[in-house]
């Protein structure tokens, strides 16, 4: 059990941190074809070994079968009516047809001695032994030291090819060494998740990463350790049971994961997109009460009520959120009730107040004076524009249109900056 | 001294000739338009130009007698917009501090002075710092052409390439653009453009290449945006276009 684990995670980490580069150069599917290309090879392999599990003819066999499949599909693709969809979805049930005949046709003869090898089909974790580990973790280091290594050069080759061919610094060669990894990883992970889910165990991981950190460097960490958990959560479950598949529990513990990670991961989810928005909004709605308090405190109309603080946006049609954002400039000392439900602003309130009115009536001006838009429209694009404008924009205005009055005729406060 | 001489250049792709027997020489110090019609070999003679595809015949030499592999630390090249993956996770600096790797080594990391002249480079393209740490994915249309501009002026080149930069960009990345390619060419350098809106050619270019498969016609602008020249590089398409023009240059 404790190898099985150790084998289980060191693949995973192994899977999740190649799986990044798999993602990044777009190979999901290439990666999906050569895991499916290795079945034959291995069969192959095994029947030159003389109907033995040895692992220098299993290699030998899949890496051929492997570049075998690659081969074709370059040639594939050199015919004009194919794009690589077609080309390598033939070639991945082509070799799987392959593999799954000859596996049948050979545990028929040879059962015993491919107990071995039908693990390779859907993955069986408990058939990892200690011998194992050690190929493993020497491809773990390897991959390691080469991601870390060359890190930023792997991922600029990746990203432009064409220009770094240009400028002499041989891109391919890192593509190729990276390619040769993956064609590795695949390969140690067979025993533990099969051919058909070998590629998703690799891709899984590196996917769910996508939802973690829009930062490159860390996606390879998390998705190391995406990959490690997965690895370790499908082969516990397969444990529980009599010979259940690994394969099949690893990926859909990744596949849980990516689905949550896609829902309510930290970056870009579904969730956090729609927080962002919530956010947004949240800002829009005290921006227009600061804007509506500013406009009764011009005017000397003493401490105003919640409706009086809504009555001046025409997008401001929630009470209680206007109640929670007030409860909220109370905490922070922007407005004091003077009364029950009667507030005004504080000091401090009125010079945040200003800035959003400043914001509105430059704006104003700025549609007004500059693109010829009637005053009685000014007002309706101000109440969208003022929540989006930063000082910088604000003082390039400024500078084109050099004025103290908005298109009302009232006062444009000035910048705070500039008062003291 | 010639910024560029090619002679007999022919390509082919799949036995389909895309080039036929290319002569020409350009003088630096000027701004090149590579203009035709869609399929005439545009980016292709840019592309065998520098090298990046292969040529059936024909031989080229920079600054009168640099093959391509002796000059191209002097060139620049800008891709096309179709090849390059916009949803990258690469930051725009990222980008600029590429067109170093020829001076830093395999295992350099950029130095701060490094990244300061990067970001100067990006400030000549009118992109502020904010923008430098910003994923190119973030970008607006021009923005992203003016990264790739500003890797091409990190490379400190002679010789500046580009395949369609103006092609899908706003106005003000436009004029910022042909800004700095004339401060290029009042430094010398000399500037090719595969483009493909004909009706640019005058605002842009000193001299032009007209391509059909052949050369068409090669000199100032205003000599070979002629009616025959354009009828024999569009065909039919030509009549309304040299109307067009012609209209345009009367009211110019």
């Amino acid at each position: 059990m404790i190898t099985t684990l150790t084998g289980a995670v060191l693949l995973g980490l192994l899977g999740g941190l190649l799986g990044n580069l798999l993602l990044l150069r777009r190979m999901a599917l290439l990666g999906d074809m050569m895991s499916h290309s290795l079945l034959p090879g291995l069969c192959v392999g095994f029947i030159l070994a003389g109907y033995t599990k040895n692992y220098f003819y299993l290699f030998l066999g899949a890496s051929f079968s492997a570049l075998l499949a690659n081969i074709l599909n370059e040639w594939l693709l050199k015919q004009r009516p194919f794009k690589s969809d077609a080309t390598l979805a033939i070639l991945i049930s082509g070799f799987y047809a392959i593999g799954a005949l000859l596996i049948g046709k050979l545990s028929k003869e040879h059962g015993t001695e491919l107990a071995g090898i039908k693990g390779y089909l859907l993955g069986q974790a408990a058939l990892i032994q200690e011998s194992d580990i050690l190929p493993i973790s020497i491809l773990l280091l390897i991959s390691v030291v080469f991601i870390s290594l060359f890190y930023k050069r792997l991922i600029l080759s990746i990203f432009d090819t064409q220009f770094l061919t240009f400028v002499k610094q041989k891109p391919r060669v890192f593509l190729l060494l990276s390619t040769t990894l993956i064609v590795f990883a695949l390969l140690v992970s067979l025993q533990m998740v099969g051919a058909i889910l070998a590629a998703s165990f690799l891709l899984i991981p590196a996917a769910i990463s996508l939802f973690l950190s829009p930062h490159l460097h860390r996606r390879f960490v998390y998705s190391a350790l995406c990959g490690a958990l997965i690895g370790a959560c499908g082969t516990y479950l397969s444990s529980l049971g009599d010979r259940l598949p690994t394969g099949p529990l690893i990926v859909l513990c990744g596949f849980t994961l990516f689905i949550l990670a896609a829902t309510l991961g930290p970056h870009k989810s579904t969730l956090s997109v729609y927080l962002k928005k919530r956010e947004l909004q949240k800002i829009r709605l005290e921006e227009n009460i600061l804007r509506a308090a500013y406009f009764f405190y011009e005017k000397n109309e003493g401490p105003v009520s919640v409706l009086n603080l809504m009555s001046r946006s025409s997008e401001n049609r929630d009470i209680p959120a206007t109640r929670r954002a007030l409860r909220h400039f109370l905490k922070k000392n922007i407005f004091k009730e003077e009364a029950p439900g009667q507030y005004s602003l504080t000091n401090h309130g009125e010079t945040v107040a200003r800035s959003i009115l400043r914001k509105h009536r430059i704006w104003e001006t700025f549609i007004v004076k500059k693109l010829g838009v009637s005053p009685e429209r000014a007002h309706d694009s101000a109440e969208v524009y003022e929540h989006y404008l930063d000082e910088e924009i604000l003082r390039t205005i400024e500078k084109e249109v050099p004025t103290q009055k908005d298109p009302h005729g009232k006062k444009i406060p000035q910048d705070e900056g500039e008062r003291e | 001294m010639k910024a560029i001489t090619v002679e007999n250049l022919s390509v082919s792709y799949r036995n389909n000739m895309a080039l036929w027997e290319l002569n020409l020489t350009a003088d630096p110090g000027q701004i090149i338009g590579i203009v035709g019609p869609n399929g005439s070999g545009k980016s292709t003679f840019l592309k065998s130009i520098l090298g990046l595809i292969p040529r059936d015949s024909g031989s080229i030499k920079y600054f009168n007698n640099l093959s391509i592999e002796e000059a191209r630390p002097k060139i620049a090249y800008v891709p096309q917009r179709e090849d390059i993956d916009w949803d990258f996770p690469i930051t725009a600096l990222d980008v600029v501090l590429m067109g170093l790797t020829p001076r830093l080594g395999l295992f350099k990391w950029a130095s701060a002075e490094d990244k300061a002249f990067c970001l100067e480079c990006l400030k000549r393209v009118g992109l502020k710092e904010d923008f430098a740490t910003r994923h190119i994915g973030e970008l607006s249309g021009g923005q992203q052409q003016r990264v790739f501009i500003a890797r091409a002026l990190a490379q400190k080149a002679d010789i500046y390439m580009l395949d369609e930069p103006f092609s899908a960009i706003d106005s003000v990345s436009e004029e910022i653009i042909l800004h700095l390619f004339l401060e290029l060419k009042k430094q010398g350098k000399t500037i090719f453009i595969v483009h493909h809106d004909l009706f640019s050619v005058q605002k842009y270019f000193d001299s032009v290449v007209l391509l059909n498969s052949r050369l068409v016609a090669y000199g100032k602008t205003q000599d070979v945006l002629t009616g025959p020249n354009l009828a024999a590089a569009y065909g039919s398409q030509a009549s309304p276009l040299v109307e067009a023009l012609q209209k345009l240059q009367e009211n110019t």
